[in-house]
């Protein structure tokens, strides 16, 4: 057994004349029961502590609770207990507790992933295009899209700057039309008011019509 | 943009900008649309769970990649790009927050002069006539249904009846898509008046240089409808006074900087090769300089067309000439600028693979 450990371990060990790529502060995080260290992954072995393997013991039987609850009481003084190593198999369904550590690993496909979600977030979630024609089909209006995002990728403060025009455009107009539109608002009030009789006689007979406008 | 579009009854004109619509309210030729902001939100498609998700997703980009430099870990190139991606959305976003997502009926703002609606809601209801416009705005169609419309006259003088209407805008917003379908007589156009070599040039080389660069300028000036009947130009915006102007290119002077200076953080980082290296170096300068040049030359060219010396004239086609290849140019460092990351993900650092675990920074018993 120990001559085993011993062989697996010495496999797993990265080059010790190799600089480290960050003096991690002679913290370790797998302490005793984990041989793979987080720091130089070793991608050929399925990882150790994997949720499937939670998932299994804790939904196979009632009778594994026993053992997760002893796990757990382990994970969670996994800092004081010093035992023998435990070799995880491959394929083993073994959960071999591990303290939490500041350094995890990941590999290329989350770090692709990671950014084209953004990306993705970035420039196509928030494109904001102007109003189509009526006619316009839903090809052209995803086509104008796509341009919109291409420039954007191409060029984005170029597009900064027309959305910068846009907004500062619609500023002034606000701006310049807000009494505007509140005055029209109590204009068509007053109207209302001196013409509710009437009104009220057109509401029957014309039923769609009602206060919506003076609403 | 093109919110507003002006109906005469059942019948749709054309899309307003905010001068027409304030001449036309001038001239009494309709009211002034109502519209409270709730209504416009109202139109977007986008809700607060999509706006979120951006946010929330570029923020924490944001974060991790400042934690992942704060650790020392390798930040990869395709990472910084996303970064500067990130920091650039939020003021995109900012600026756009207001404006509603794929809006895709526009508001129909309706022509209140149409004399027989007038007589008929005038007399028999007994409504008088500075009051039309409430009974219009639902009635009006009711009645338009059997007769044609009329009685449309303002100052762009639409086309009497819808069908023409269709044909005209047809005319203009497509050509550019006959041009293709067409090439050979539009070719052969050319070479007749542009002699062979003249017109081969101007079918191949400049006229696609020209279609892809116009947006560039649409979305620096573009402030009319360019013909356009019923909707707005894909770039446009309406006109600025000069205070707002200054303070559109003010915003875009210091985005300019920050975008270039971001992909600038990569300068020292691991890249497989050193002429991958010195690519990504001379290119993320060349983002953060070749912007101020265009500007500066921009500023050469003369705006009035009509009275220019021949020397003024000079002046301006080299600087117009001078903008263009700086303007492929920029087009060229942008697209290495987004393939030198992807490419350099096949030899990443093995610090690259070390993620941070997030879950050490909450706070927690261990």
């Amino acid at each position: 057994m120990d001559v085993g450990l011993v062989e697996l371990e010495a496999a797993s060990m990265p080059d010790l004349e190799a600089p480290l790529p960050r003096d991690y502060g002679g913290r370790s995080g797998c302490q005793t029961f984990c041989l793979q260290t987080p720091y130089f992954p070793d991608y050929s072995q399925p990882r150790s502590c994997s949720s499937p393997a939670i998932r299994t013991l804790v939904f196979k039987s009632a009778k594994n609770m026993s053992i997760l609850i002893t796990l757990s009481i382990l994970a969670y003084q996994s800092r004081s207990i010093s035992a023998l190593p435990v070799v995880p198999w491959p394929g083993s369904t073994l959960v071999v507790p591990r303290a939490v550590d500041i350094f995890d690993n990941r590999t290329l496909l989350q770090i692709i992933w990671n950014c084209f979600a953004t990306i993705f977030a970035c420039t196509w979630i928030a494109v904001h295009p102007n109003i189509p024609a009526e006619k316009d089909t839903q090809w052209q209006v995803l086509g104008r899209r796509f341009a919109i995002m291409g420039y954007l990728l191409l060029a984005p403060e170029m597009v900064i700057l027309w959305a910068a025009r846009q907004h500062f455009g619609a500023k002034e107009i606000s701006q310049k039309y807000k009494g505007v539109f509140i005055a029209s608002i109590f204009h068509s009030l007053t109207l209302t008011n001196r013409h509710r009789a009437r009104m009220d006689e057109n509401a029957r007979l014309f039923p769609h019509h009602g206060w919506i406008r003076a609403a | 943009m093109g919110g507003f579009e002006l109906h005469d009854g059942d019948t749709r004109l054309r899309t307003l900008d905010i001068v027409e619509l304030e001449t036309l309210e001038r001239e009494g030729k309709i009211d002034w649309p109502s519209i409270s902001q709730n209504q416009i939100d109202d139109k977007s498609k986008a809700d607060f769970l999509t706006k979120a998700f951006v946010v929330v997703q570029a923020m924490w980009f944001v974060v991790g990649c400042i934690g992942r430099a704060a650790n020392e870990i390798t930040v990869t190139e395709l990472e910084i790009v996303t970064l500067a991606f990130s920091v650039l959305n939020a003021v995109v976003y900012w600026l756009w927050w207001d404006k509603p997502m794929d809006v895709r009926c526009p508001i129909p703002v309706y022509l209140k002069s149409s004399p027989k609606t007038l007589e008929c809601f005038g007399k028999d209801n007994g409504i008088s006539s500075s009051f039309p416009h409430d009974l219009q705005w639902t009635q009006q169609p009711a009645l338009t249904r059997t007769s044609s419309p009329s009685g449309a006259q303002t100052n762009r003088e639409p086309k009497g009846t819808p069908a023409h209407f269709l044909q005209s805008t047809d005319a203009t917003s497509t050509s550019t898509d006959d041009i293709y379908d067409n090439l050979w007589p539009f070719t052969s156009r050319q070479i007749a008046k542009r002699g062979v070599p003249g017109g081969l040039f101007y079918v191949f080389i400049y006229y696609p240089i020209s279609v892809l660069l116009q947006p560039f300028d649409d979305m620096f000036n573009l402030t009319n409808f360019r013909g356009m009947e019923d909707r707005v130009p894909t770039f446009y915006a309406p006109a600025l006074q000069s205070s707002s102007d200054s303070v559109v290119l003010l915003l875009g002077l210091t985005i300019i900087p920050i975008f270039g200076g971001i992909h600038c953080l990569a300068w020292r980082s691991h890249f497989p090769s050193v002429y991958e290296r010195w690519l990504w170096r001379s290119n993320s300068l060349a983002i953060c300089v070749m912007p101020f040049s265009m500007i500066l030359i921009g500023t050469f060219i003369h705006d009035d067309k009509s009275d220019r010396s021949i020397w003024q004239k000079c002046v301006d086609q080299a600087c117009e000439v001078v903008l263009i290849a700086q303007i492929i140019l920029y087009i060229f460092s942008r697209i290495c600028l987004l393939v030198l990351p992807l490419i350099a993900l096949r030899n990443l650092p093995p610090s690259a693979y070390i993620a941070l675990n997030w879950i050490f920074f909450i706070p927690h018993v261990s």
